[in-house]
């Protein structure tokens, strides 16, 4: 009988074989079955988070998908504001996203996917200027703090609030659907309870400390965690998947990646692999993300603007998330962010 | 990517409770699945072992820490040690060619290729010792890194990939020689 004649690494691993889906089932139920001995109250604050860092999750990929200067800006305001326990980060390649954009004859308009899905049901306003740190906890009905030491030159500025906010998403799952077909994936699903649904997000008030030495500037934003509501049956580590496939990432490792972290309490962070790097960090026992633009490493021209360099130092603590962005260097906005007590 | 999540997963000091449970479950279970199949063969018995694994896993899900421990690297430990006890009660090694019951949409005489090819490579699996055969059902079977096996197996990640090489040497003569048997 004719068979194979080599055996690699690819031979060995032809043998692989899906478990019966009778048996995957059975052995499902038989699991689920058993009663999880959770208080209600966890479970009740479980499901909270499930459902606040599916619209976070959500309104992040969808603005990283995008890489328009507005769209991304909006998307920083969310960043700034979620709450989250943890970040992890992703590199994609903003070139692919460019080109997703150009299949069928440029009908796949990404930005219109986003625009038209976000309504502001009530403005932040503009930031009002607090005197002190103490009217800015009055003012945003949370502690605020800041850092105990500053490096050499650099001065603390003005401290602001913005007011609340309350955006609402509407799904639109067709588009996404086009895309993926567009790019012949088809081992993800989007899942059509969400095609329509509306997730409204409730956004606190939010404190910005602003710092500068000389033309160099960072700015400090904290705020309280968000409220976020996510139509029920959403499966977030599908959501993540197939960002992370239109993104490029392979089959294997993105299902692996997806369904390897607990959502609920994770922000997924694109950054884009051209532009920035990222880094886990030790802030005093707290883990910490620090993205850094590539630019700002190496010596400026003249001619770009200092607006495109900096880093970007994201973590959170007790129901609170910080974010300390500017262009002083990444070093020093550590050594500051050690400092917050 | 992964490895930069599982590194950061591994630092979280979280309880399992966190985990979603059926996403793991279904993430896992094929790799679980198949890494017993590799070690133990047989169809009903790797059902059987890979159902004992999540079992065990699901009732002892309190004691998992994250801190110490990705939860597939807890999950891979939970199924090597079901796997060893299978052992140690001296149950009979069985091919992989009887779990392959559900045949694929490919034509008849490629799939009778496989059964057979199945076949043989099961009968040189099962002269394999147990911490090579391991080693194979964690890398072919799991798909499994060298890394993520040193850090099951404690081994070295350069010492597995030495072992493997030598048995997949080792396998490819045996299955040259074989086939000129066959020839």
């Amino acid at each position: 009988m004719k068979t194979r004649k080599t055996m690699d690494d690819q031979f060995l691993q032809d043998f692989r074989r899906d478990p019966r889906p009778e048996f995957a089932e059975a052995l499902r139920q038989k699991l689920s079955q058993k009663p999880w001995p959770e208080p209600q109250s966890r479970q009740h604050a479980t499901h909270r988070r499930a459902f606040l860092l599916a619209g976070v999750a959500a309104a992040v990929t969808l603005a990283a998908l995008l890489g328009f200067p507005s769209v991304r800006a909006r998307a920083q305001q969310f960043l700034d504001l979620f709450r989250v326990q943890r970040f992890v980060a992703v590199s994609f390649d903003p070139a692919r996203l460019e080109r997703i954009a150009q299949l069928k004859d440029g009908k796949l308009d990404l930005k219109a996917m986003l625009s038209q899905s976000v309504e502001v049901l009530k403005e932040a306003g503009p930031p009002q200027v607090a005197d002190s740190p103490a009217i800015a906890s009055q003012m945003a009905g949370i502690e605020v703090r800041l850092p105990a030491w500053l490096p050499d030159g650099v001065v603390q500025e003005q401290i602001r609030v913005g007011g609340d906010a309350v955006l609402r998403f509407v799904a639109n799952t067709t588009l996404l659907q086009d895309v993926l077909d567009a790019l012949e994936i088809t081992d993800v699903l989007v899942p059509q309870e969400l095609n329509g649904a509306t997730v409204t997000v409730h956004l606190p008030t939010v404190v910005l400390t602003h710092f500068s030495r000389g033309m160099a500037k960072a700015t400090l934003t904290q705020a309280a965690s968000p409220a976020i509501s996510l139509p029920p049956g959403v499966h977030l580590p599908e959501l993540v998947e197939i960002y992370l496939r239109i993104a490029g990432t392979p089959m294997d490792e993105a299902r692996r990646f997806a369904y390897s972290i607990d959502w609920r309490s994770t922000l997924l962070v694109p950054v884009p692999a051209n532009v920035a790097s990222f880094r886990e960090v030790d802030l005093g026992g707290t883990k910490g993300l620090l993205i850094e633009s590539n630019r700002g490493r190496r010596r400026r021209p003249a001619s770009r603007p200092q607006s495109e360099e900096g880093s970007m130092l994201l973590w959170s603590e007790g129901d609170k998330v910080y974010c300390l962005s500017g262009t002083i260097r990444s070093l020093e906005l550590l050594q500051m962010a050690n400092a917050i007590h | 990517v992964q490895t930069s999540v599982l590194k950061w997963l591994a630092s979280i000091g979280s309880p399992a409770r966190e985990v979603e449970w059926e996403a793991v479950y279904f993430a896992e279970l094929p790799r679980i699945y198949n890494f017993i199949r590799y070690r133990v063969g047989d169809g009903v018995v790797a059902e059987d072992l890979t159902a004992i694994t999540f079992e065990k896993a699901w009732r002892r899900r309190h004691q998992y820490r994250r801190d110490l421990a990705s939860f597939s690297t807890w999950l891979f430990t939970i199924a090597r040690n079901v796997a060893n006890d299978h052992f140690r009660q001296r149950r009979p090694h069985l091919s992989l060619d009887e779990a392959a019951s559900v045949p694929d949409q490919r034509n008849l005489e490629e799939e009778v290729i496989r059964q057979s090819d199945c076949s043989r490579l099961s009968r040189l699996l099962t002269t394999l010792p147990d911490r090579e055969r391991e080693l194979l059902a964690l890398k072919y079977g799991s798909g499994l890194n060298n890394r993520e096996i040193a850090a099951l197996t404690g081994l070295s990640e350069s010492n597995i990939g030495t072992i493997l090489h030598r048995t997949i040497k080792n396998l490819r003569l045996q299955w040259n020689e074989n086939e000129e048997d066959h020839g």
